[in-house]
């Protein structure tokens, strides 16, 4: 089976600073005409440098230098620490991260010793991104944390949602979407209030958005519906390595459409791209998903031929995470190769350090995939014993990554978001109302009242805060109450039907009971043979919810032809069946017509003098199955009501057609229809097919 | 005239049997034991054409009385209660049984069978096929094949899948032949499904191993080892990713 991982995806955080052409031109050459070894210049420097980042960032790096060297002659200790937070940022975009991590390092050593909270926190910032390059998870939230609270303690909303972009894109790596999209909703919702829904900080926690969607399945055309609103503020900014990132993104997400020309299209756009730019990272990006993208065509080969070249690149920059996806597809690759020992050897090496790396990095979805994998592997090679060893591991993975819960909660997140945003226009309609009261408080200096009323917001807001929390803890409990339902109804089914089996023993045993009182042995014997062939099929049909019509039928038939033998042939019967039903591959309840011709045979034909009739028709009207069970012995509807004699099989029957109804929102029913002679019953049924 | 022996330890369904066998015209009981070493003597002078055996017959089974024999010269009809895993090998290797108590219908209709498969004379093949898949029961299987020439005797481990047509079912094999049988497909998934089979379409029943790609659609389609496409009914989807992965 193939299975789509989400392909590699790049993400450039926030930067505070965005590629713009004009601007390095003006400051090229107001640095030209400024040449004195003063503050202005290290200024200048510091900010050409930070705009080479995104365009050319070998010139950020010799423009950097010189700033640091500025600085130190000039003993600006806080620019000293700004020159080496850009430097940091251009060496990130060649690739070296560890460099970086000690640039960042030394800054923050600079700003925390000038209590300088706001660049102690950016260092922070950046220490987080080289952790999370390195596919260290757990320490980038560390930091990002850090540098969150710092940014909130000076009142830096922007940056703020900057860092919950970062937290969500750690958490989207650890596989924990639902957490992941509700940092980035935080960070969605930080920038609206602030206004900043046009900026390059929003169209990333939109493209994060959409690169959770492109996850799931069913979601991926809202995937490219994020992807193209960030496009769009990207392509604005001009913001060329956004621009390439996007449309890498949007390659992914054609992949898993299954449109695999159009991704490589795209890829091969963005691989320039980001050539041009000199990004490494992306260009590896790139080309993996090009391999990623050409096994879906499939042409394994190019796969490889693609592959093979990222991988010196990720060791260089020691992405692990990216790594282990490579080797995963390499192995792919090699395996739907023909299966040549070298090949199988090669898919084998690969399989096994991507397994490795995975588990090292936490990636439970590549690890759970790899041993798919590689048992696919062993049962090639015959080694079936070791096939399914792994894919015992694998199959415990996928628990733990169980899906169907994740959807749930991020349906519940969605609804929330909504909620929220409603909720914070009335908050802001609110306050602008309480700015102008409290100028009335002002002017009538009335301390008294504006405790009340402070007290009256108070209320107020908590009893929104309650109200929230009762709206969660309802949905939750909404939701279990369904699950059990569920649960209920399907095991109520089960006792119903074995219900229906003892009810039928007794009453076939009261009929043999009857022969034998009668001293008719061979009958006797007939009966009781037949009977055991039925309560056979009863017994395997009764522990499954649906069986075909024609097993039912058969069913049907063999109950009816022993009720004949019974009653001395006193009835013959017709079914006659709609030909636009196809009873081997109609499903139907067993036996659910039982109860009705038994109350035919039993209340209508057996009084009768003469030979009586039953018939039973089965028609297809929109999506129900009708069936009618009809007799023309001496029963009718209005005297079995008087009496309130009905069968316990008929009640069984009735309370089993009500829990369908609930379980599949059907409407099936149970209707007499009056006659003049005998008992009608229509009873109405959803109409499944098998297949 | 088919001449008959019963194998079985208790009185009262060699009554049942010799009861039902009066009404049959061309069939004629000779003897019935009820122990397999006074069986196997028997066999010798009486060669019966047909013999109802039953499972367990003491200490013994009927698979020992047929593993004693050094050739088997006649039609077996096994008779059992409610032996599971006896019942699945018979299927398997198209050796007819009745269920006790036999009920009329039934035991007409097998004789009916027994004589037709009298003239295709295969009984030693069917009864090694048989005893091959009563000692291995997870390993490699056997299937017997009535075919418009005979029988067919095939590796389950080789069946790719089964096709359906009307009332035909043609089976695919993995030395590419196709096998033409006038069974239902619904026989064979009956038959199959515990050998990791999976009925994916109202026509297909594919054998699990063969899978090599899943295509993702309103049901999508897989495609098997000898790169036939085949689709996945929406129905049954949900279903066949469980028993895939």
């Amino acid at each position: 089976m193939r299975k789509f991982l989400t392909t590699l995806y790049s993400i450039i955080l926030t930067c505070s600073v965005y590629s713009q052409q004009n601007k390095i031109d003006s400051l090229t050459h107001l640095l030209q005409k400024h040449k004195e070894e003063d503050s202005i210049r290290l200024k200048l420097l510091n900010n050409l440098s930070n705009y080479y980042e995104s365009s050319d960032a070998h010139q950020g790096l010799i423009i950097s230098n010189q700033a640091i060297a500025l600085a130190h002659k000039l003993g600006q200790k806080d620019h000293l620490a700004q020159a080496y937070l850009n430097k940091a940022y251009n060496y990130i975009a060649v690739g070296k991260d560890s460099l970086a991590l000690k640039l960042y390092y030394k800054s923050m050593a600079i700003y925390t010793s000038n209590n300088k909270i706001e660049g102690n926190a950016t260092a922070l910032y950046g220490i987080a991104r080289v952790y999370q390059n390195w596919s260290d998870y757990n320490k980038a939230i560390k930091f990002y944390n850090k540098a969150y609270i710092l940014f909130d303690s000076v009142g830096n909303t922007k940056n703020k949602a900057a860092m919950l972009n970062g937290i969500g894109i750690c958490q989207m790596y650890s596989s924990n979407y639902p957490k992941a999209l509700e940092s980035y909703i935080k960070a969605l919702n930080i920038y609206e209030k602030e206004k900043l829904n046009k900026t390059l900080d929003y169209a990333n926690v939109l493209t994060n958005i959409g690169l959770i969607y492109n996850r799931m399945e069913h979601k991926l055309h809202q995937a490219l519906e994020f992807f193209n609103k960030a496009l769009i503020i990207n392509k604005e900014k001009d913001y060329q390595i956004g621009i390439a990132n996007i449309l890498s993104n949007m390659a992914n997400t054609h992949d898993n459409l299954n449109q695999p020309e159009k991704a490589i299209e795209l890829q091969k756009e963005a691989f320039e791209m980001y050539e041009k730019i000199g990004n490494k990272l992306g260009m590896a990006n790139a080309l993996t998903n090009i391999g990623i993208a050409y096994t879906s065509i499939p042409d394994y080969e190019k796969t490889i031929l693609y592959l093979q070249k990222t991988l010196p690149i990720y060791e260089e920059l020691g992405n692990k995470n990216n790594l282990s996806l490579v080797k995963y597809y390499l192995g792919e690759a090699y395996l739907n190769l023909p299966s040549t020992k070298s090949n199988l050897k090669k898919a084998e090496k690969d399989l096994i350090q991507a397994s490795i790396i995975a588990k090292e990095t936490g990636n439970l979805e590549i690890e759970k995939e790899t041993y798919f994998m590689l048992s696919k592997l062993h049962a090639k090679k015959g080694d079936y014993k070791s096939a399914f060893e792994i894919n015992e591991l694998a199959v415990i993975l996928k628990d733990s990554l169980n899906s169907q819960n994740l959807k749930d909660e991020i349906v519940r997140l969605e609804v929330k978001y909504d909620y929220d945003k409603k909720a914070a226009i009335t908050k802001t309609e609110h306050e602008s109302k309480q700015a102008l009261a409290k100028a009335e408080i002002n002017r009538q200096k009335l301390i008294k009242k504006g405790a009340i009323f402070g007290g009256s917001t108070l209320f107020v807001l908590s009893f929104l805060g309650i109200l929230l929390y009762i709206r969660k803890r309802d949905a939750e409990e909404q939701r279990q109450k369904a699950e059990l339902n569920a649960k209920v109804s399907e095991t109520e089914l089960k006792a119903l039907r074995a219900q229906m089996n003892p009810h039928f023993i007794f009453n076939a045993l009261n009929s043999i009971n009857d022969f034998i009182s009668k001293n008719d042995a061979v009958s006797a014997s007939k009966y009781l043979t037949k009977f055991a062939k039925i309560m056979r099929q009863i017994l395997e049909n009764s522990n499954q919810k649906e069986i075909t019509l024609t097993e039912d039928l058969n069913l049907i038939e063999a109950y009816i032809q022993i009720e004949a033998l019974r009653l001395n042939h006193k009835f013959t019967y017709t079914i006659s069946i709609d030909p636009a039903i196809d009873t081997d591959n109609t499903l139907i309840p067993p036996l659910i017509l039982q109860p009705f011709i038994e109350n035919s045979i039993w209340h209508g034909i057996s009084k009768k003098e003469s030979v009586g009739h039953i018939h039973i028709s089965l028609k297809k009207e929109d999506t129900m199955l009708v069936c009618i069970v009809e007799d023309d012995g001496l029963g009718n509807h209005a005297s079995v009501i008087n009496k309130n004699q009905k069968s316990l099989g008929q009640n069984i029957t009735k309370t089993r057609i009500d829990i369908i109804n609930k379980t599949k929102r059907t409407n099936g029913s149970v209707s007499n229809i009056p006659k003049e002679q005998g008992f009608c019953v229509e009873i109405k049924l959803p109409f499944q097919l098998a297949y | 005239m088919i001449k008959a022996i019963i194998i079985d330890d208790e009185q009262h369904c060699i009554n049942a049997i010799k009861l039902l066998a009066k009404s049959v015209n061309n069939l004629e009981i000779i003897n019935a034991y009820t122990s397999v070493d006074e069986a196997v003597e028997a066999i010798e002078w009486h060669q019966p054409d047909l013999v109802f055996l039953d499972v367990q017959i003491h200490d013994k089974t009927g698979f020992d009385f047929l593993k004693m024999m050094k050739s088997i010269t006649f039609e077996v009809i096994f008779t059992t209660a409610h032996e599971e895993f006896a019942v699945q090998a018979f299927k398997f290797s198209a050796i007819d049984y009745l269920l006790k108590p036999i009920e009329e219908e039934d035991f007409m209709l097998a004789i009916a069978k027994s004589q037709e498969k009298l003239a295709i004379k295969d009984f030693s093949k069917k009864v090694n096929t048989l005893l091959n898949n009563i000692s291995k029961q997870d390993g490699s299987k056997k299937i017997t094949i009535p075919t418009a020439d005979g029988l067919e005797f095939l590796e389950v481990s080789n069946i790719i899948r089964c096709e359906a047509d009307i009332n035909y079912t043609t089976i695919f094999t993995t030395d590419r032949k196709k096998i033409l049988v006038s069974k239902t497909l619904k026989s064979f998934e009956s038959l199959l499904s515990n050998c990791n089979f999976f009925r994916i379409h109202n026509s297909h029943l594919i054998n699990l191993d063969f899978v090599k790609k899943y295509t993702k659609g309103k049901g999508g389609y897989v495609t098997l080892s000898d790169n036939t496409v085949i689709e996945v009914s929406s129905r049954k989807k949900e279903a066949f990713l469980k028993a895939i992965c």
